[in-house]
C-alpha cells in the first residue's frame, strides 16, 4: 500500500460519484490555485484526508520463506485496522438549485449516495479504501466579494489500509567454528569458519 | 508626466519576473505550472508599516519591500487560475502579495500608469 495510490484512487471514485471533470476535484493545500468556477464549471470539489485512528491494537505476524535470501527468512509484518475522515469540500456557483445548475449540497447529497454503488466503492476497494459512513451533509454558504456561493462539506468515514511495513530477520544469523586437521607433521592445522 | 518614464528615472535595476500560468489538476494533483520569464525595470524600495496592515496578520513579520514598475504585476486570486507573479532581486525569490495601480498626484493617467506591489520573501519549496 502507498498512499499516493489511496489518494489516486479516492480521487477517481469521488470523480466518478460527482460526475465532475478529473480537473474539478482535487486535494486541498497545494500550492496552486483554485480551478475555474464559473457557468462552465459550475462545480469543484476539494478534499482533505484527516487524522488517521489506529482501530484496536497493532500485531505483528511472522512468516518463514526459507527461499528468501539468508538472513531474511522470517518476515515481520505489521497488521492493524486504520480509519481516516475524507473531508470534502464542494462548491458551487450556485446557491438555489435549477433544471441546469446543481448546488453544491445537491453535489455532497450525490456523491454520499453514489459511494454506495459499486463503481465508486470498487474503484477505492481495489486500494482497500472502505467507506462505511457516509456522513451527513453540511450547508455552509459564503460570501466571496459581495456575492454567495455555493458551499457543502461532507465527512465521510473510511477504512483505510494499513501502510506496509516490514522486516526481515532469520532464526539463525551465522555458524561459526574452527576446523581442526589432526595428524599432519607440522601439526594440528586450525582454520575459523563463518557460514552465514 | 509620463509615469513609466518617471518610474524608469528612479529604477533601482532591471529584474526577471517570472509569471506562472495556468496549471490545472490531474488526478487531483496540480500541474506544474508553465512559467514563462521577462526582464521589467523596476525601482524597489524598503516598506513602511502602512504597507504591512496591507497584508494578513501572519505575514506581517515577513520581509517585505514595494515595487514600482511600468510592467503590470498580478497577484493570484478567486477564480483567477494562476498564481501570483516571482520577481528576482538580488538572487532572491519574491512573491507578490498585493498590487495597485500607481498614479502620482500631477500625472496624468492616460499617458499610461505604473504598478506599486508589495513583495515578500517566498519560502523554498
Amino acid at each position: 500500500m502507498s498512499w499516493a495510490n489511496v489518494e489516486a484512487a479516492i480521487q477517481a471514485a469521488i470523480v466518478s460519484a460527482s460526475g465532475l471533470a478529473d480537473g474539478q476535484v482535487f486535494w486541498e493545500h497545494q500550492d496552486a490555485p483554485q480551478p475555474p468556477l464559473d457557468d462552465t464549471h459550475p462545480l469543484m470539489v476539494s478534499m482533505s484526508l484527516g487524522s488517521i485512528i489506529g482501530l484496536g491494537i497493532d500485531m505483528v505476524s511472522h512468516n518463514y520463506d526459507g527461499a528468501r535470501p539468508a538472513g531474511q527468512e522470517v518476515q515481520l509484518v505489521v497488521e492493524g485496522q486504520r480509519e481516516a475522515t475524507l473531508q470534502l469540500q464542494v462548491f458551487s456557483a450556485a446557491t438555489v438549485d435549477t433544471v441546469s445548475k446543481a448546488t453544491a449540497r445537491a453535489c455532497a447529497e450525490q456523491i454520499r449516495g453514489m459511494l454506495r454503488l459499486p463503481t465508486a466503492r470498487d474503484l477505492m476497494a481495489a486500494q482497500d479504501v472502505v467507506p462505511f459512513d457516509p456522513g451527513t451533509v453540511g450547508w455552509v454558504p459564503q460570501v466571496v466579494g459581495i456575492g454567495f456561493r455555493g458551499r457543502a462539506t461532507l465527512d465521510i468515514r473510511c477504512y483505510v489500509p494499513l501502510q506496509a511495513l516490514v522486516e526481515y530477520t532469520t532464526y539463525v544469523s551465522t555458524i561459526s567454528g574452527t576446523v581442526t586437521a589432526k595428524g599432519g607433521r607440522a601439526g594440528d592445522i586450525m582454520r575459523p569458519f563463518v557460514v552465514p | 508626466m509620463d509615469v513609466p518614464s518617471l518610474i524608469d528615472d528612479f529604477a533601482t535595476g532591471t529584474y526577471t519576473l517570472t509569471r506562472r500560468a495556468t496549471s490545472g489538476y490531474t488526478g487531483g494533483i496540480a500541474n506544474a505550472p508553465t512559467n514563462t520569464t521577462v526582464s521589467i525595470s523596476a525601482s524597489v524600495q524598503p516598506a513602511n508599516g502602512r504597507d504591512l496592515l496591507r497584508l494578513p496578520e501572519g505575514r506581517r513579520t515577513q520581509e517585505t519591500q514595494v515595487v514600482f514598475s511600468a510592467t503590470e504585476l498580478r497577484v493570484g486570486g478567486e477564480n483567477l487560475g494562476y498564481d501570483a507573479d516571482l520577481i528576482t532581486i538580488a538572487g532572491r525569490t519574491w512573491e507578490v502579495q498585493q498590487v495597485q495601480t500607481w498614479v502620482p498626484p500631477g500625472a496624468d493617467p492616460s499617458d499610461g500608469v505604473g504598478y506599486r506591489a508589495l513583495v515578500q520573501l517566498k519560502a523554498e519549496g
